[in-house]
């Protein structure tokens, strides 16, 4: 998804100037005026400068009659296929927040992995044996190995 | 030193090391060989497992992948035209046609030779100048320090190829990111909304592995997973032809790969742009600039060894003054960070061995590669054959447990989806990402050093110029400023 400049410009400059915002409600080192809000001010000042140019510039352009729409599409927002894709990878990971801390790691990664082959159209077997290998490949390296606790969530009674 | 020298081969030739320094090289290999696996997504993806090793073997794991994943990139790029990560793109157009002149061992088998020779080369360098270089760096101070963070992050800026406004706009969402979470100051809570996790700040390891390797994922995933078989099914003897070859360009080795170590020691400027900038080089000055475009092995030589002698030189300001040559070793620095080693000119003081470690790690890594690199050259046709709908759903998982290692939070898992799609429309809009890395790297760098010197001088501005060295340096950087000022200008009244 390209967006004009000078739109990108205004968000950013949007932004910026909610940053510089609060960092003037941040509190000032005794004794002197300056404070934790001082950096963020720099950075988001900065941040406001190359907002302004990007709309300065976005704009002679589009007067020079050079621009683009202001938001252009990209394929996959065109294509069900490929926005369907790229939901299901978000998705996986929202859903792997919402689920593992119930669910255990196993579980979830296999239900997981098995989604995204089969959406992905992996054949069935291979998608199968991917989905049961990869997250025992990883048990076996960060659980054993590395010791990460990774959660086993309903599976806790059969835990190994 | 040569204690700290026969100290570091001692920590290196360590069993458990180089057992390690070969799985690395092995696995480089296969990432750098699959086209869309970048060498920085190789590295962001080994870092929860280094996070869990002592120093040494971290930094060789880290040293090793990179080298040999950029070697591994000259295989899809020679075989498929696709090079394996963008370090291979200067050259890929003269070693695809090598393969379709039926040429491919000699392209892939100069790739490698150069590799290993660019490397080694470059590491020499490095350790002739980066001592050097830290002797001189331990006099500074916060000034100085502050100055030298902003030379690196203006360079990094400037060369980053892209709109320089662009580069940057991602420089200060990386810094802002930084911001996130208590202050060094006082401890304030700064941008955090409330949330508890977020007091400790964005930690970098998620903030990486969504800017590098899930943006990644989400590109092919939007793009279509595809698929194609490489060009030529049967390699013949890879070193054959390649004798006469180094004989013939053997001046071309040694200029490109002292030409890669300094452009790699830029802060910003990696292997990617060494390449281009010494295939560019290796036509002007060939004898038969005629034949590029038509695969010229010539071409091969001099991108091949730049690119990896600039693995090694993105060491030397990391090292010496902690301030990161180019996106690997932003991440090697967080890691050192995270490890309590500060890197900056005292670590060449309090643990040197740590320092040859490093030389001596590149030293292996670089001879490991050719019998590494030859093992692969033979298996490519297998390794190229993996299909990606079957890698993204596993390449997902590790980034989802690599995330969560480091902390045992979901939470982390949460920032590296918002970074990664943050970095996916980022790179969408032609905004490079990694000036937001070394933003994120170098935020708390700045400020402390900001911070300090704006206490030192009671809030005097004039407290930033008070030091030779500070002035030398704020000289520099503010000419640089201002040249990029003029120049925005110019353009855009020529624009408008």
């Amino acid at each position: 998804m390209r967006v004009d400049d000078a739109l990108l410009g205004g968000i950013l400059l949007a932004f910026a100037a909610a940053v510089v915002a609060m960092a003037q409600g941040f509190p000032v080192l005794a004794g002197m005026d300056v404070g934790p809000g001082l950096f963020p001010t720099v950075v988001g000042t900065g941040l406001g400068l190359c907002g302004l140019v990007l709309i300065v510039q976005g704009l002679a352009r589009r007067r020079a009659g050079r621009a683009g729409p202001w938001v252009e599409a990209a394929p996959w927002m065109r294509s069900w296929r490929l926005g369907g894709n790229l939901a299901a990878v978000i998705a996986a990971l929202v859903l792997y927040v919402l689920m593992s801390p119930v669910l255990g790691f196993h579980l979830t990664a296999v239900v997981l992995l098995l989604g995204l082959f089969l959406m992905l159209s992996v054949r069935w077997p291979l998608a199968v044996g991917f989905a049961v290998a990869v997250p025992l490949l990883i048990h076996y390296v960060f659980y054993t190995l590395l010791r990460v606790p990774l959660p086993w969530g309903v599976l806790t009674p059969v835990a190994w | 030193m040569i204690d700290a020298v026969i100290g570091a081969f001692g920590l290196v030739l360590d069993p458990e090391v180089v057992l390690v320094i070969a799985a690395s090289a092995l696995y480089g290999v296969m990432v750098g060989a699959i086209p869309g696996l970048t060498a920085t997504m190789s590295v962001a993806l080994l870092v929860p497992i280094t996070f869990f090793m002592d120093p040494v073997p971290a930094i060789a794991a880290i040293v090793t992948t990179t080298a040999t994943a950029i070697f591994a990139g000259d295989i899809p790029g020679a075989l498929l035209r696709m090079p394996g990560t963008p370090a291979s793109a200067a050259y890929v157009d003269e070693a695809y046609r090598l393969t379709r002149q039926g040429q491919a061992e000699l392209a892939l088998g100069t790739g490698l030779v150069t590799a290993a020779i660019g490397g080694l080369i470059g590491t020499l360098v490095l350790m002739a100048v980066a001592p050097q270089l830290a002797r001189f760096a331990v006099r500074f101070s916060s000034d100085e320090y502050f100055w030298l963070a902003c030379l690196g992050l203006t360079c990094a800026v400037m060369i980053s190829g892209s709109s320089l406004v662009k580069s940057f706009t991602s420089l200060f969402i990386g810094l802002f990111i930084a911001c996130i979470g208590i202050d060094v100051a006082v401890g304030y809570p700064r941008y955090t909304f409330g949330s508890v996790e977020l007091l400790a700040g964005v930690s970098f390891i998620p903030a990486m592995i969504g800017m590098f390797a899930l943006s990644e994922l989400l590109r092919s995933a939007a793009g279509g997973a595809k698929t194609r078989g490489p060009e030529q099914g049967r390699l013949g003897s890879i070193f054959g032809g390649v004798l006469r070859v180094l004989n013939r360009f053997k001046i071309n080795v040694v200029r490109s790969s002292i030409l890669g170590t300094g452009v790699g020691s830029l802060p910003g400027a990696g292997a990617d742009i060494a390449a281009w900038i010494s295939f560019a080089l290796s036509r002007r000055l060939s004898k038969d600039p005629g034949k590029f475009g038509k695969g010229a092995v010539e071409g091969i030589v001099d991108g091949g060894s730049a690119n990896n002698a600039a693995v090694a030189g993105a060491w030397t300001p990391a090292l010496v003054f902690g301030i990161p040559g180019d996106s690997v070793t932003a991440i090697a620095i967080g890691i050192l960070y995270l490890k309590g080693v500060n890197p900056g000119p005292l670590v060449f003081v309090n643990t040197p061995e740590l320092v040859y470690s490093v030389f001596v790690a590149f030293l292996l890594a670089n001879i490991l590669l050719v019998p590494i690199g030859f093992v692969a050259i033979k298996l490519s046709s297998r390794v190229l054959r993996v299909p990606q709908n079957l890698l993204l759903p596993v390449i997902l998982l590790f980034c989802i447990v690599g995330s969560y290692a480091i902390e045992s939070s979901t939470f982390a898992v949460g920032i590296m989806l918002v970074l990664g799609v943050l970095a996916f429309f980022m790179e969408a809009n032609d905004i490079p990402v990694a000036p937001a890395i070394l933003g994120i790297v170098l935020g708390p760098m700045v400020e402390d050093n900001f911070m300090l010197t704006v206490m030192k001088a009671m809030g005097d501005p004039l407290g930033f110029f008070d030091r030779p060295i500070a002035i030398g340096l704020a000289v520099i950087t503010v000419m640089i400023w201002g040249y990029l000022l003029i120049r925005g200008a110019r353009d855009m009244r020529r624009r408008a």
